[in-house]
């Protein structure tokens, strides 16, 4: 800014010459005032009519912007992924997830444990496991007991519910071997008919999707007394796969850890073979052979394969179901009691129509037997235990 | 010489015809359309008069057109204007082929003419409002119409600092604003304006001071 001293002074003499130019008062046309008006007024006008319209060309304006943005090639291919994963998504939500995942039946879970079979354990488990089947026949057994009408929104929270949610508390590496035997069990499980089963302890348990073709067999006089209904054909292979499962929990559990996992004892393997082909369920495994002894008449004795075979055998051919007090044994029975840990465990009859087991702690079961049948057991037996 | 307007008021008014009041923009012109017009006309000289419209309304539709970019930033309203002015005669001028001077000094001494105690031009009679009879009224008209000559004769640099200056009542820093240059050229050109005026007046006034001094 400046000062008064700083500006010079206007000269008197020649701001009053100015004042008195020819020009002094000279000023513009009032057509000239008239058109620059007009122009000012006009340019006001023109503002406000496009004020008017403003919001529609800014949303236009704001679209552009927005497309050209995506136009980008980083861009697109980002947004592209996003809408194929929002798709997948839409295209797979309420679907369980073994269902959606690629296709991986053309490597069955079970070949590996069948070549395991022939050979047997090497070692012993290190530790004891505190008796798994029994915690797994006890669920089977809670569940069986409840109403029909409680088992079925019970099989659809399994359905909403992954697998290893339900279990207490799954190690990992478990959790994955099971996840992967479940992927197998769904490709091999006949989806559409779902038999109705007798309600057995251990089929909601430890019966697979795969034995029900065989199971279809023997089904007719179970269905009869089936008290559950059949359940319905969407919930077929997820309850499949749930059975799937937690047969392979069971599995897991009772082949007493990683050790008997990555090498499953020959009755294991056994027992596994056995309910896949349909035989029915096994309320126990020998897991581990050296903490089983067995009792004919006389003192108790170490597990032998024998045994243990003829054990798979009646696994095989016998469906077990609930017994009650009027369905003995008919005839003359051939008696086996197996000692587990010390202590009688199963205690099992082989008579000529039937066959009956009654667990430690547990309400007998029974099953039907052809008298071929029973003659084979019986003999097979003699034959183990001689 | 125009009543400086309030800068304020400009100020107030161009932001309101910004806002799309046209009667603020109405206001603004009767208040600098004489000076504006006067400015315009003197810088481009009696042989461009007929371009003074022209120039004139370019001027003022540069201000519509510029109306939602304006900002007070520092200059007044009068001092964008007349900035705008100044520039639509630089561009006319050097349209119709005529060379404009960057330098306003190219022509001139080491130091402005200053007056000395006896030059004739003081003995002019003494400046007034109202003129006390006719003949020093007509020495005024000639006055006058002498020194729109002389302004012709100066360099467009420091015939633009007089005008800012002398006629249209503009403070030197503003001036300065308004040409884009610096106080101390502004100042400069000034001198060198009212020197050269002063010359040429004065010789020319000379005879005519003795007729007005009896």
């Amino acid at each position: 800014m400046t000062t008064p001293h700083d500006d010079p002074e206007r000269d008197p003499w020649l701001s009053h010459a100015l004042r008195h130019a020819p020009d002094a008062n000279a000023a513009p046309s009032p057509e000239l005032s008239d058109a620059i008006l007009r122009s000012a007024r006009n340019a006001v006008k023109q503002k406000a009519t496009q004020a008017a319209s403003r919001p529609e060309a800014r949303g236009q304006r704001r679209w552009m912007q927005w497309w050209s943005w995506l136009a980008r090639p980083p861009v697109a291919a980002g947004f592209a992924t996003v809408m194929v994963a929002v798709l997948v998504g839409v295209m797979w939500i309420d679907k369980p997830i073994d269902e959606a995942l690629p296709d991986k039946v053309g490597i069955p879970a079970e070949p590996p444990a069948r070549e395991a079979a022939p050979t047997p354990a090497p070692a012993p488990a290190p530790t004891p496991a505190p008796a798994p089947p029994v915690d797994a026949v006890q669920d089977a057994a809670k569940k069986a007991a409840a109403p029909p009408a409680t088992r079925e929104p019970e099989a659809k929270r399994r359905d909403a519910t992954p697998p290893a949610a339900a279990r207490p508390a799954p190690a990992p590496k478990r959790e994955r071997g099971a996840e992967q035997s479940t992927i197998a069990a769904p490709a091999a499980a006949p989806t559409p008919v779902p038999e109705p089963r007798a309600p057995s302890p251990f089929t909601d348990n430890t019966s697979r999707p795969a034995e029900q073709p065989a199971a279809q067999g023997a089904a007719p006089a179970a269905a009869a007394r089936a008290p559950a209904p059949p359940p319905a054909p969407a919930a077929a292979p997820a309850q499949a796969r749930d059975e799937a499962t937690a047969e392979r929990r069971s599995t897991t559990e009772s082949s007493a850890g990683v050790l008997a996992k990555s090498a499953p004892a020959p009755n294991t393997v056994s027992a596994l073979r056995a309910q896949r082909e349909g035989s029915g369920a096994a309320p126990f495994v020998i897991d581990a052979p050296e903490r089983w002894r067995w009792q004919r008449g006389g003192e108790p004795q170490a597990m032998t394969p024998a045994l243990q075979a003829w054990v798979d055998q009646l696994h095989r051919s016998a469906r077990w179901r609930p017994a009650g007090e009027s369905t003995p044994t008919a005839g003359e029975a051939e008696v086996l009691v197996l000692w587990r840990d010390g202590a009688p465990y199963a205690t099992i009859q082989i008579g000529t129509d039937a066959a009956r087991l009654t667990l430690r702690g547990r309400p007998p079961l029974t099953a039907p037997l052809t008298p071929t049948t029973s003659a084979a057991l019986t003999s097979s037996l003699l034959a183990a235990t001689r | 010489m125009p009543s400086a307007p309030d800068p304020r008021d400009d100020d107030a008014l161009m932001a309101a015809y910004a806002r799309g009041d046209a009667a603020a923009f109405e206001q603004l012109y009767a208040r600098h359309q004489a000076g504006l017009y006067r400015f315009v006309r003197r810088l481009l000289g009696s042989a461009l008069n007929a371009q003074t419209d022209e120039v004139f309304q370019d001027t003022w539709l540069r201000v519509v057109h510029a109306r939602e970019r304006w900002e007070p930033q520092g200059a007044t309203f009068r001092t964008w204007l007349y900035t705008l002015a100044h520039h639509r005669v630089i561009d006319m001028l050097r349209r119709s082929g005529r060379e404009v001077s960057i330098d306003a000094h190219a022509d001139d001494g080491d130091a402005p003419w200053e007056p000395e105690a006896a030059a004739a031009w003081q003995q002019w009679p003494a400046p007034s409002s109202t003129p006390s009879h006719t003949e020093e009224l007509a020495f005024w008209r000639r006055a006058g119409e002498r020194l729109i000559t002389c302004l012709e004769q100066l360099p467009l640099p420091q015939r633009s600092a007089f005008l800012l200056h002398h006629d249209d009542g503009l403070a030197l820093d503003e001036v300065a604003r308004a040409l884009e240059v610096g106080f101390e050229t502004a100042k400069t050109r000034l001198r060198y304006a009212m020197s050269k005026l002063r010359t040429c007046m004065g010789a020319h006034l000379a005879p005519l001071t003795d007729a007005g001094a009896r």
